[in-house]
């Protein structure tokens, strides 16, 4: 995505009280979820953010979910542990719903770069696995680079990640 | 309606089409159900009954949920030395709604009624 912006910057407590920036998170890329425990559409991405955090940590890469539920960690803590989420979680409130375009409906996910930009346009509801996987992969380099062969110089290359 | 006698209101709520709301009794511990809940006054909300939910099969999960228009039917019963005369009857109505991809954050509504109490 050209002409990136910044995503906005917040400060929130995790499950453990820790105070949380997203400013910690500079040089990473990362996956910023906004759920709820009684957001069903978002308990399916659940596993696939596990899956992610496992997979991509160790080349720079974390998944932060910040939960809006208004009943806040008594409901949270549960599900969390039920749902065994190996990512961190986070606490939202009205504050960060309004700085991330208010949050009208759930789950909103957006994909900050290692600059802290938003990269891609934020995901309103529930997408594809792979759409997640080719956007982290584009920023993380994982995905080969499409390159430019002369004719009958070799096989194809695979395309890179959508270009933005 | 008569002191001491009970009566029956049925309120109406409107689901959009394309969504659902959770019935009073979700499956799912964590999802929130509709509830419709009156405020102490003249009259008492004796029962309130909610229809019977239909099952939504959604991103593998099986829902009881409601849509279209949903009855929901309260009897209230007038004190025998209630003043007689209109009453304004007040209540909350609080939902959470989805569709197939994404859901919105739970809501709730101010009901009203009037009342009138021979």
């Amino acid at each position: 995505m050209k002409n990136r912006r910044a995503a906005a910057e917040f400060t929130l407590k995790d499950a453990n009280g820790a105070t949380v920036k997203l400013a910690d998170y500079r040089g990473k890329v990362v996956l910023l979820n906004f759920w709820a425990t009684w957001c069903g559409p978002c308990g399916l991405e659940v596993p696939w953010f596990v899956d992610f955090e496992q997979k991509y940590k160790s080349q720079g890469f974390a998944v932060l979910g910040v939960s809006m539920d208004e009943d806040g960690w008594p409901a949270i803590k549960p599900y969390v542990a039920d749902h065994k989420i190996n990512y961190r979680v986070l606490l939202g409130n009205d504050s960060i719903a309004q700085l991330y375009g208010g949050l009208d409906s759930l789950p909103t996910t957006f994909i900050i770069d290692k600059q802290g930009k938003v990269a891609f346009p934020p995901h309103i509801g529930l997408i594809s696995k792979n759409e997640y996987i080719n956007e982290i992969e584009a920023l993380l380099g994982s995905a080969q680079q499409e390159t430019s062969l002369p004719a009958g110089s070799g096989p194809a290359v695979l395309l890179a990640g959508p270009a933005k | 309606m008569k002191r001491g006698e009970p009566a029956k209101l049925i309120l109406k709520a409107d689901v959009l089409p394309g969504f659902h709301v959770n019935s009073d009794k979700p499956r799912d511990e964590f999802l929130i159900p509709l509830k419709l809940t009156w405020d102490s006054g003249v009259l008492s909300a004796k029962s309130i009954a909610y229809p019977k939910p239909e099952d939504l099969e959604m991103n593998g999960q099986k829902l009881a949920v409601f849509t279209g228009t949903v009855p929901i039917e309260t009897q209230f019963v007038a004190g025998s030395d209630a003043a007689k005369g209109e009453k304004t009857i007040t209540g909350k109505l609080r939902y959470q709604a989805c569709n197939s991809n994404m859901c919105f954050r739970p809501a709730t509504i101010d009901v009203h009624f009037t009342a009138v109490i021979e």
